[in-house]
């Protein structure tokens, strides 16, 4: 993305500004850091601002949050959703340091108060913006491979341990019903019987697999029929009491948007029997005209967010991820001793905004 | 005519259509007999400790203890085992594990009864049985210093 030049380094900043005195000022702040050099695009609606990133590569947006066609901290979730790999520093008023945090908290990578800035301060900022987003890319690439890995090593383990096991028990079936054809029709019968047997629980279990890839229900049923079907499934033979509730009136959602929920759904329900020991979990689906929430509450042992707020645990990234990859926000609650609330809010984007279906 | 002694064998395999299928075919073997079965890796210890049989199958990858530590359990406590190691996979990083321990012989899952029946023949008559294609692999692992120790 950037050239190395022996002066230092030189990025393309795209610079999201409608009122041109702001903007002017911006550029020539921009030109007098020293520390690296920006190549600059100026454009001043969110609109344009879509369009230049969709056409060209911009190592880093300055985006101002009082645009003509989008204001305040949505604007930086538009963006996003659209370009989810190009980092974004916001520029406030004075007084407006709660829109700057709550647009950090919505995935930019900082904010400046406008008329506070120095070309040091700027330069500094957006270079760190960069190398942030940079390592953040890398680190999200990590775990999706790791997570593929995972997932492939899980799919082979079930081919070994269930799949090829079902077919050596047939064929041991058939060698010796041909053995026997000669002396022994009544044990023939016999292991044809046994091998039928084999072959059907060996496809009832191809099956289970294939819906674990790809659940057919998702088309069958929608996500209401799938998540439904999936809490009766765990609740078989399980003290946990699980419950679910639907509110508003159902509409279809686009596939991957469907089953980045129920995948979101099937962890989040997972992770709580298997270590919140909760007695209780509840499943909500909620449809709005605007888009649907996912809530998992469990009555278990809860977990303190903060201390998963670097990521750790599996689970957790895996959830965020399939959650970032649909255009939805997780927001996990709980405290120690106190159960734990996620919520997964997938609202519809007010643009192309679905994305990135892998 | 001498009839000569049946073949004492123990199958541990934790699928049971597998090892009730395989116990079959070997007891309809006029020289083979199935005096021991095994679900998991500590039964086949147990097993093999209580019945000491000629010559054993232990199928690699089992739930609970597997087949390796089994085999390697077994190998130590008694030296002389004849041990024939099942896999459904053959680029299995444990085989040669396995063999290195003492495992003298090696089938796939699903090969052609006459060669698991051939393996247990060679294996009980002292001999190792390999298949040709591992036994080219393994040559070859086995000229590297260092992929010795067991690692």
């Amino acid at each position: 993305m950037e050239i190395m030049n022996p002066d230092g380094f030189q990025f393309r900043a795209l610079v999201v500004e409608d009122n041109p005195a702001d903007a002017l000022l911006l550029e020539d702040v921009l030109r007098r850091t020293r520390d690296a050099q920006f190549e600059i695009t100026h454009v001043e609606r969110l609109q344009d601002a879509l369009a230049s990133l969709a056409v060209a590569s911009h190592d880093v947006v300055l985006l101002d949050l009082g645009l003509p066609d989008s204001q305040g901290p949505d604007t930086v979730t538009r963006l996003r959703q659209s370009q989810p790999g190009v980092p974004v520093v916001v520029l406030t008023g004075l007084d407006d340091e709660a829109v700057g945090i709550s647009a950090v908290q919505l995935g930019a990578q900082d904010y400046l108060v406008k008329g506070s800035l120095t070309p040091s301060v700027l330069g500094r900022s957006l270079r760190y913006a960069i190398e942030r987003k940079r390592a953040e890319l890398a680190v999200m690439a990590h775990l999706k491979e790791a997570a593929i890995v995972e997932e492939r090593n899980r799919i082979a383990g079930e081919i070994h341990d269930i799949l090829a096991q079902d077919f050596v028990g047939i064929l041991l079936q058939l060698e010796a019903a041909r053995d026997l054809s000669g002396s022994n029709p009544g044990e023939v019968a016999k292991c044809i019987q046994l091998a039928e047997a084999v072959a059907r629980s060996g496809l009832a279990e191809a099956r289970r697999s294939v819906w674990a890839l790809c659940p057919p229900e998702l088309d069958a049923e929608g996500l209401v029929g799938a998540v439904q079907s999936f809490l009766s499934r765990v609740a078989v033979g399980n003290p946990t009491a699980i419950g679910f509730s639907l509110r508003g009136e159902p509409y279809p959602l686009p596939n991957d948007k469907a089953l980045g929920l129920l995948r979101i759904c099937q962890e989040a329900v997972v992770n709580a029997l298997r270590h919140a020991q909760a007695s209780k979990i509840r499943v909500q689906l909620t449809y709005e005209p605007s888009g649907v929430d996912l809530c998992v509450h469990d009555n278990g042992r809860g977990f303190d967010p903060k201390a998963h707020a670097g990521g750790k645990g599996f689970g957790l990234i895996s959830m965020r991820e399939r959650a970032e990859r649909i255009g939805a926000r997780i927001e996990i609650s709980g405290e120690p001793g106190q159960g734990t609330r996620l919520t997964v809010v997938a609202r519809t984007s007010t643009g192309d905004g679905e994305g990135h279906s892998s | 005519m001498k009839v000569p002694e049946s073949i004492r064998i123990l199958i541990a395999d934790d699928h049971p259509v597998v090892r009730e299928g395989l116990s079959a075919m070997i007891n309809r073997q006029p020289d083979m007999k199935v005096v021991a079965e095994a679900g998991d890796g500590r039964e086949a210890v147990e097993q093999f400790s209580q019945h000491r049989p000629d010559v054993a199958l232990i199928d690699l990858r089992m739930r609970g203890m597997d087949g390796l530590q089994a085999i390697l359990a077994i190998c130590r406590r008694f030296p002389g085992a004849r041990l024939v190691v099942l896999t459904t996979f053959d680029d299995n990083e444990d085989i040669y594990r396995a063999l290195q321990w003492g495992a003298k012989g090696y089938v796939l899952k699903g090969a052609p009864r006459e060669e698991l029946l051939e393996c247990i023949r060679t294996v009980h008559a002292g001999k190792s049985h390999i298949a040709p294609t591992l036994a080219a692999r393994l040559a070859e692992r086995f000229s590297k210093p260092g992929l010795t120790a067991g690692n």
